[in-house]
């Protein structure tokens, strides 16, 4: 076989599955959803009671992720191709229910604002990984290094504060991701 | 077969073919893709494509499942666990080709 036909074939392969994995790594929605929710959190928790908070997190999460599976669940219809879908379900639930224990005990205290951003740095981490997107894995380093600021600095209302940002740096990645993908889409 | 027998000796016959390879390559990304991704991605016939998924089949490579979307058949592929072994070692065997063709040319 010579170098050349070697090399087309290479090429050819690669830019298959350099199409497949642009097409797989779609993340706007999920963004898109929990940014806006903490973003209507942030607003909650600068002006309402603790077990007002407390239902909008018990109710706003698990909504959020029926909403997300149901829009992979149809995407993956449309274009054709999925991933395994265990790995983000058990992520999702792992990060959902450890930020929501931590911002409830560890309410009025660093833990119960910084813990939560911590977390959900962590696990976009690892969604990041999973879809080999070094925009969500960005997005997961800023949420992990503005935890540890609000950590250390504890300014004035930052739980109002650790949430906008989580829902702002959520939003934008999530309009940035969309406008790449606007085509697939 | 020696370590440093000619790369081109380790050619699998049947993954050695741009459709087949191409399918194999998609599914090293996706755990399944649909009979009409794959058509239009590899830019094959209906009739071309499945001939392509019986040879794979046939050796093992991969599955085809049909399934039901609102009364309408869909088929989904898979590669096999060694579909995706085949699929890296013969890649890693045109890359030592390249390779060791380039070599020998500088």
């Amino acid at each position: 076989m010579e170098r050349a036909n070697a090399e087309q074939l290479i090429g050819d392969v690669e830019k298959q599955r350099g199409r497949a994995r642009k097409a797989l790594s779609v993340f706007w929605f999920p963004l898109v959803v929990f940014g806006g929710i903490a973003l209507f959190g942030a607003l909650v928790t600068a002006t309402a009671a603790p077990p007002v908070i407390f239902a909008l997190w018990i109710v706003a999460w698990p909504a959020g992720m029926v909403a997300t599976a149901i829009y992979y669940s149809q995407r993956v219809h449309r274009i054709g191709l999925s991933v395994p879908a265990l790995p983000f379900i058990l992520i999702g639930l792992c990060l959902g229910v450890s930020a929501f224990l931590l911002g409830w005990l560890g309410r009025d205290t660093r833990l119960g604002y910084a813990g939560p951003l911590f977390v959900i740095g962590a696990g976009y981490l690892a969604f990041a990984w999973l879809q080999r997107s070094m925009l969500e894995g960005a997005l997961a380093l800023a949420l992990v290094v503005a935890a540890v600021f609000f950590s250390v600095a504890q300014p004035p209302h930052a739980g109002s504060l650790s949430l906008a940002f989580f829902g702002l740096a959520s939003l934008t990645v999530g309009a940035w991701n969309l406008r790449q993908n606007a085509n697939a889409e | 077969m020696s370590a440093d027998s000619h790369p081109a000796s380790r050619l699998d016959e049947t993954v050695h073919q741009r459709v087949r390879l191409g399918i194999l390559g998609i599914l090293s990304e996706a755990d399944r893709a649909s009979f009409t991704y794959l058509r239009d991605a590899l830019g094959v016939t209906d009739g071309n494509l499945s001939a392509h998924l019986q040879v794979l089949a046939d050796a093992g490579l991969a599955q085809a499942d049909k399934e039901f979307v609102d009364r309408k058949p869909r088929t989904w592929v898979r590669a096999t666990r060694r579909g995706r072994e085949t699929f890296k070692s013969e890649m890693a065997t045109l890359t030592e080709l390249v390779t060791r063709y380039g070599a020998k040319k500088t």
